[in-house]
């Protein structure tokens, strides 16, 4: 889970994220934080997921649902 | 018949001769773009710093007549001897009659021709297309695949606007060479993903998108390198660096990674255009002798070839 809390981090250009960070108030969660937020998935924990199941997440914490 | 990746495995007899491409003369940098900023916050992910967009009155038409009248002399070929034009663009001029008839006679060209409005897998689809048509007879065929996507973008959308390019190409076929294999498909389920919306701008879902190239590409790659275990080159269609670098890592042999060439940053996506573009703008072209084409996007479609070159004597980029 930290590779993945590590990874949204580095996409959204701030320093932490925790499972309670609302997506919506990064200024940076847009169209292109979802797309590289599909690679992370993919990469560290092997899951395809669809853009419409990502645009849906709140928090970082159903991001990292979607990753179980 | 259908591999156990899901694609479907047609072998046909073909031999790429000579490829041109040509891109528009203007360089158009992210800061030239109507958003500067947004052009390049895109860039981190897209890799895209630069693109050509065409000037008042060029056209897809354009660019592709200008690569064939550049390729056919230098091979020899007289347009009267052509038996077959395929032309694909989802830009064409107009609707009725199409566009290639016109391009044909621009040419000089009398022969049959066909056209088809793919997408970024066009260019595969294409050789496949125009090789198949030629069966069992042979014969010479003219490959024409380009598209302006500028002519199809909203110029505020964050993006499209900043991704793509203009290309348009020409590739001349012979029907003298031993099987080619391509592996094709496709998935309309996706069809609203990356498609023209009703304002007539180019629409794109761009996690979308990369779930389907996910989903499809590393099956792709297996079943063509299948075919051509250890390709001089793979042939990725340009759709966007962090992507095609994801694809790379996750479907690509260690080994042939260094033999993934990329243009995106030069060019942008030049959608069906942007494989016979790599061809055209990667030192070293000429002596490939064994390519793996992958090409996939809009559709979903997806189309990805073994293919065996001879010595290109004609493999040139051309600025309009």
């Amino acid at each position: 889970m930290q590779q993945l809390l590590e990874g949204i981090a580095e996409i959204l250009e701030v320093p932490a994220v925790t499972p309670e960070t609302v997506l919506a108030s990064v200024g940076t969660w847009d169209s292109l934080a979802v797309v590289c937020i599909v690679a992370l998935l993919d990469d560290k924990a092997g899951v395809q997921v669809e853009g419409a199941a990502l645009n849906a997440c709140a928090t970082v914490a159903d991001v990292l649902k979607l990753a179980a | 018949m259908m591999t156990a990746s899901g694609n479907h495995w047609h072998a046909v007899s073909g031999s790429i001769r000579g490829v041109v491409t040509a891109v528009p003369r203007e360089v158009v940098t992210n800061d030239d773009c109507p958003d500067p900023k947004a052009a390049q916050e895109a860039a981190k992910v897209t890799g895209v710093q630069a693109r050509r967009w065409v000037a008042d009155g060029q056209t897809t038409a354009g660019l592709c007549l200008a690569a064939a009248r550049e390729l056919l002399p230098r091979l020899k070929w007289e347009p009267v001897s052509l038996d077959l034009i395929v032309y694909v663009t989802q830009t064409p001029e107009q609707k009725v009659p199409a566009d290639v008839y016109a391009i044909a006679a621009e040419l000089g060209a009398s022969c049959p021709c066909v056209q088809v409005n793919w997408s970024c897998s066009g260019y595969v689809a294409g050789l496949w297309l125009a090789m198949s048509l030629m069966q069992p007879q042979g014969g010479r065929s003219l490959l024409l695949v380009g598209d302006v996507s500028s002519g199809i973008m909203d110029p505020s959308d964050r993006a499209t606007a900043p991704l793509f390019g203009d290309a348009g190409s020409a590739t001349a076929i012979e029907g003298d060479w031993p099987a080619q294999h391509f592996f094709l498909g496709s998935d309309g389920s996706g069809a609203n993903k990356l498609a023209q919306g009703p304002a007539g701008f180019l629409t794109m879902d761009g996690a979308d998108v990369f779930g389907f190239t996910l989903k499809r590409v590393p099956g792709l790659v297996r079943d063509v390198l299948e075919q051509v275990p250890s390709p001089d080159a793979l042939l990725f269609h340009q759709a966007n660096r962090m992507m095609l670098e994801h694809l790379t890592k996750k479907a690509v042999p260690e080994p042939l990674r260094a033999r993934v060439p990329m243009n995106i940053e030069r060019f942008g996506n030049c959608s069906s255009a942007s494989i016979p573009l790599l061809m055209c703008s990667t030192e070293g072209a000429r002596d490939w002798r064994r390519v793996a084409m992958l090409g996939f996007g809009a559709g979903w479609a997806w189309a990805g070839a073994a293919i065996q070159l001879p010595a290109l004597s004609v493999c040139e980029l051309l600025e309009v």
